[in-house]
């Protein structure tokens, strides 16, 4: 199990409140996301659609790379990894 | 004797002079460098074709960043070749190699025949508003110049376009398009700092224009006061460098997205909400690296429901203003063309975390706007687009 650090994007307080920057146990990203669901049900909606599919206005980096275009989020983590939610904003 | 006379011919002595003729024939062959270093009046009338302009004042503190090469043979050129013979003879302390005079000067090459140009030079209430600008090597006289012949278009004077549209204008950018529909209203006075109470009701672009000729009136302004759309975004963006969006809804991101791909414009992009924003540069065509397009980023938008505006969730007054000055100085760097674009990274801003983190954006290999080879799908209706299922 890696201990990693996950961020969240304000526009998600709604369901996470203002626990944006967290630490959890996990060995793969997709496991570390599904913890965050467990303890806020709605964040599966925001993130997945119907499908099952990651959204395609959010994106979800592990460090510095974005997951968009692997084939799954069955990633392996480790130790000190950081995972960012992020959604398309439209304010200006 | 006079102790300039006595000086000078020590430096004849000491310093080898070309005539104009040999000094031309040098330059075009590419193996010498020639300096003009008079007096920027001077120069304003005429200076040998393809020759460097360092004013003799700064010519110790500049010249190694303009000619690299100190083994090349560097050729000095003033009006008559005496303040050419003094310059020289610093040069050469400087660490180069081979430095000659051109005899006779600038007369003597022009009574030769020899090619001159005009170069386009700044004015002296030019020189004077720009100082800071040009004493860096990587702007300097040609660059401020560059961003005089530049022109960039701000979709939106709002919370990012205004603190964009005022630091453009204030650097000398010489002709800034601004296009919004809007009126001022009070509650945007909070953070569009283009505008002003007195300027409530008013059109924006209107209330922009005047702001920006208080700060620089060398600067052009061309508001536009129209909604974007499919039917007028190529007409409206043709003629600029860089597209800077400062948009506030998801259907012109898009479409700005799309026309800049097909335009093969650069698309500085910026967003904000509540406490955080993003900045990148959307521009496939880079020449230094393949980035992504907003639809490579963001293949659809979020659901309504899903995506709260800044009018819905509110937005912190000042965060706009880092994110529109991300986004003027990315415009600055890439009509300079130094540094590094954001292209291929997105940058995420948090004020509340007051942190800055970085992301690495790979393109889309098979999207549908900006892969290589795909002819442009066209435009969408983006209204239905954003509207969700």
């Amino acid at each position: 199990m890696a201990r990693v650090t996950v961020q969240l994007p304000s526009v998600l307080s709604i369901v996470v409140g203002d626990e944006r920057r967290l630490t959890v146990e996990a060995e793969s990203l997709a496991a570390a996301l599904e913890q965050l669901i467990e303890r806020w049900p709605g964040l599966r909606g925001h993130l997945f659609d119907e499908a099952g599919s990651f959204r395609e206005h959010v994106l979800c980096f592990h460090n510095q790379t974005s997951t968009r275009w692997l084939p799954s989020l069955d990633v392996p983590l480790a130790e000190g990894d950081v995972v960012t939610i992020l959604q398309a904003v439209s304010g200006g | 004797m006079k102790g300039k006379d006595k000086r000078l011919a020590e430096l004849r002595d000491a310093i080898p002079e070309i005539t104009p003729g040999e000094a031309r024939a040098l330059l075009a062959a590419g193996q010498a460098s020639l300096v003009d270093v008079r007096e920027p009046d001077e120069v304003a009338q005429g200076s040998p074709a393809g020759a460097e302009r360092i004013v003799r004042g700064f010519l110790e503190l500049r010249i190694e960043d303009r000619v690299t090469d100190k083994e090349r043979p560097l050729l000095l050129l003033c009006a008559g070749g005496v303040r050419s013979l003094f310059a020289a003879e610093n040069v050469r302390r400087l660490g180069y190699g081979d430095v000659r005079s051109v005899a006779g000067g600038f007369q003597r090459w022009k009574a030769e025949g020899l090619p001159v140009e005009v170069p386009k030079m700044l004015t002296a209430p030019e020189r004077e508003r720009y100082a800071r600008h040009i004493l860096m090597p990587e702007v300097g006289e040609a660059g401020q110049l560059a961003l005089g012949r530049s022109r960039v278009l701000l979709i939106g004077a709002g919370g990012l376009g205004s603190p964009a549209a005022l630091y453009l204008a204030a650097a000398g950018v010489g002709h800034i398009g601004i296009i919004d529909d809007d009126v001022v209203d009070r509650s945007n006075l909070q953070r569009q700092v283009l505008h002003t109470d007195a300027s409530v009701s008013q059109p924006k672009v209107e209330s922009a224009a005047r702001t920006l000729h208080g700060i620089n009136p060398l600067v052009e302004v061309r508001g536009i006061q129209q909604r974007l759309d499919s039917s007028n975004v190529e007409e409206v963006f043709a003629g600029y460098d860089v597209v800077l969006d400062g948009s506030d809804n998801f259907p012109t991101r898009y479409l700005v997205n799309d026309a800049c791909v097909k335009l093969e414009l650069p698309n500085v992009h910026g967003s904000v909400f509540r406490f955080e924003g993003q900045a990148s540069v959307f521009w496939p065509t880079y020449p230094g690296r393949r980035g992504p397009c907003y639809r490579c980023l963001y293949p659809e938008p979020p659901p309504p429901a899903m995506a709260p505006s800044c009018a819905e969730a509110g937005v912190l007054g000042v965060l706009p203003g880092i994110v529109g000055l991300l986004e003027a100085i990315e415009v600055v760097k890439i009509l300079l063309g130094i540094g590094d674009p954001l292209v291929g990274r997105l940058l995420h801003y948090d004020a509340l975390a007051q942190r800055f983190d970085e992301f690495r954006l790979d393109p889309d290999p098979d999207c549908a706007y900006c892969a290589p080879g795909r002819p442009f799908p066209g435009y969408v209706d983006y209204q239905g687009f954003c509207a969700g299922p």
